[in-house]
């Protein structure tokens, strides 16, 4: 009788998938991209069951391929006011180019939105969430697979006599997700004056920012150059984020990595790969490894591998060699005043990626004069063309990897309840 | 097979041919027999590699009652087809990743192996994927059906799987005005 009185309760599928094992149906969803998970939910009951069930959506964001970041710039002829044409940036494209690519894999459209002055602009990616500031302490959340949006606390205003100072202002250190609360958090960075600096905590849905009293542990965070600048990315792995390498004081050819524990909420440094070019590292996980790797070198890219994560036990697995370019693409390199490797100065890291896919084997590193794609089972190296061939085309490669989440979030809301106006955003 | 000796060296050669035969005999539940590649069933299906190895092959026919006559035609076509694929670099590093790479995108020739099925016949062939622990068939099969689902509606779904529609009109449209965007074509 309880039986019957279950079964009843649990929708049946029917059809010839009903006759299939329940994690096999379950595997087969997970397959399919985002818009047609959601559709699946208006097939029947117990499709909508699978589809909006946590594990299920949990696994399949484990599961689904990471991607890399494409900034594109849309043009578009307008009137000009002497009469003729010009040529005008009028939209901003994110394209996702999968860290698996093929030497032949197109980006394929996110979002789109108006480049306009004081807009929108791309601040940092999170479990499928990317991060948008609009004008100084407006943040803005999208999850461009749900569309749904969330606005984060803002900061309180700065004092009177700090306002104007361009030096002075609040500067984002880590976007986040905590996976305790489910809260996407931004760690934010204050100088309230010349020698006083505070750390807050911006958390979605939550209403007010929350300073954070870290004492000694502040003075980690003060000195270390990884935390000025926006170009360096952290690494989000077990409850801890770590920044890229940086020279330590002591001796040449050592160094150490900020780390910020998510729970305790305080920094400590730990030992970095040893390498005399730190400035020129890029962190970032592959399979629950922390990896760096190290652009400095003339004609090839190391990668270091954390081997074990207590005794801080660094290892240099791969040795990249770059591919040497296509005679059309170096021809229009050397036309546009170029060289055949970008210069490696610390702020062309702002667009380079260096990303993994873990399932694969796959590592992706480049710029949009050279992209490859490594694999660190076969050791091979390949060049993904479609973005090298459409260089000066004014694509480039951001330094945010985006990796798709159809979790729905509580105190996410759609773009009609938002309060800032978000009708220029277009999805694809 | 069996060669008409002396009833002593008979038993040995058989043992010897039974040991280094490269085929085993697999049996549907229609009772029709099929040889397959014993490499290729020992590293396509953890069940049959165990059985294999546990000495339960039957020469004259291992019963597979589970699995229908033309699932099991696929299944040894399959594992034949795989077994003279020339492992080029590209297969041999992709074998690597089979098991733990979820999306791996099929070979060509494995992707026209299940574009060629009926519904049925591929609906089935999962079925026995799954019953013989054949992980990659698995992964194909599973594959080219959410190929076949992408980029359709709800009610095309239905009709191509024959699902019932259990939703009431009200709680269909509910859902229809939540994800409205999704159920749009671009």
């Amino acid at each position: 009788m309880e039986a019957s009185a279950a079964a009843e309760k649990t929708p049946q599928l029917t059809g010839p998938l009903g006759g299939l094992p329940w994690d096999i149906t379950t595997d087969i969803l997970g397959r399919l991209p985002a818009k047609s998970v959601f559709r699946c939910r208006g097939v029947c009951k117990a499709w909508r069951d699978i589809t909006i069930d946590p594990g299920f959506l949990a696994a399949r964001s484990r599961c689904w391929p990471a991607d890399v970041v494409l900034y594109k710039y849309e043009y578009r002829t307008v009137a000009s006011d002497d009469g003729g044409n010009d040529t005008v940036a009028v939209d901003v494209a994110l394209d996702l180019l999968p860290v698996s690519s093929d030497e032949d894999t197109r980006p394929r459209r996110l979002i789109r939105y108006p480049n306009r002055h004081a807009w929108f602009l791309l601040v940092a990616s999170s479990n499928g969430v990317l991060l948008f500031r609009k004008e100084e302490g407006l943040y803005l959340l999208c999850n461009p697979v749900t569309r749904q949006w969330a606005e984060l606390p803002r900061l309180p205003p700065r004092p009177p006599h700090l306002k104007h100072n361009k030096a002075m202002v609040d500067s984002e250190c880590a976007f986040y997700f905590h996976s305790n609360s489910g809260e996407y958090r931004l760690l934010c960075r204050r100088n309230s004056s010349i020698k006083e600096t505070t750390w807050w905590i911006l958390a979605a849905g939550a209403a007010e920012p929350r300073r954070l009293d870290m004492g000694a542990a502040a003075e980690v965070a003060k000195v270390a150059p990884c935390l000025r600048t926006a170009v360096a990315m952290h690494v989000a792995l077990d409850g801890r984020l770590h920044w890229p390498p940086h020279q330590a004081a002591a001796v040449a050819g050592e160094t150490e990595m900020v780390v910020f524990d998510v729970s305790l909420e305080t920094f400590h440094l730990m030992a970095g790969p040893p390498t005399t070019t730190a400035a020129l590292t890029k962190v970032f996980d592959m399979d629950g490894l922390l990896v760096a790797a190290d652009f400095g070198k003339e004609d090839y890219i190391d990668l270091w591998f954390l081997e074990d994560y207590n005794s801080r036990r660094w290892e240099l697995r791969h040795r990249v060699e770059l591919p040497l370019m296509d005679d059309a693409i170096m021809q229009q390199v050397w036309t546009l005043g170029g060289t055949a490797r970008p210069t490696l100065e610390p702020r062309s890291l702002l667009s380079v990626a260096a990303a993994g896919d873990g399932e694969a084997g796959n590592i992706m590193l480049g710029n949009y004069r050279w992209l490859v794609v490594y694999n660190v089972k076969t050791m091979t190296t390949k060049t993904v063309d479609s973005v090298v061939k459409l260089w000066g085309k004014d694509v480039l490669v951001s330094r945010h990897v985006f990796k798709e989440n159809l979790e729905k979030q509580t105190c996410f809301t759609t773009a009609e309840q938002c309060s800032v106006d978000l009708s220029s955003f277009h999805f694809q | 097979m069996e060669v008409d000796k002396g009833k002593g060296e008979a038993e040995e050669t058989r043992k010897v041919a039974e040991a280094d035969r490269d085929t085993v005999t697999l049996k549907s539940s229609d009772g029709k027999l099929f040889e397959v590649s014993k490499e290729a069933a020992a590293r396509l299906s953890t069940v049959l590699a165990g059985m294999i190895a546990g000495g339960s092959i039957d020469d004259n026919g291992t019963d597979l009652k589970q699995i229908g006559s033309e699932a099991l035609e696929n299944v040894v076509d399959y594992c034949n087809k795989h077994a003279n694929s020339i492992p080029s670099a590209a297969l041999i590093s992709s074998s690597i990743s089979f098991n733990t790479a979820p999306f791996k995108e099929p070979e060509e020739w494995e992707r026209k192996f299940v574009d060629r099925l009926s519904h049925d016949a591929l609906f089935d062939l999962v079925e026995a994927a799954n019953f013989l622990g054949m992980e990659r068939l698995l992964d194909v099969t599973c594959h080219k059906i959410s190929e076949m689902m992408k980029g359709k509606s709800p009610d095309q779904i239905r009709e191509v799987f024959n699902i019932k529609n259990d939703y009431t009109k009200e709680e269909l449209e509910e859902i229809r005005q939540e994800l409205a965007w999704a159920f749009y074509d671009d």
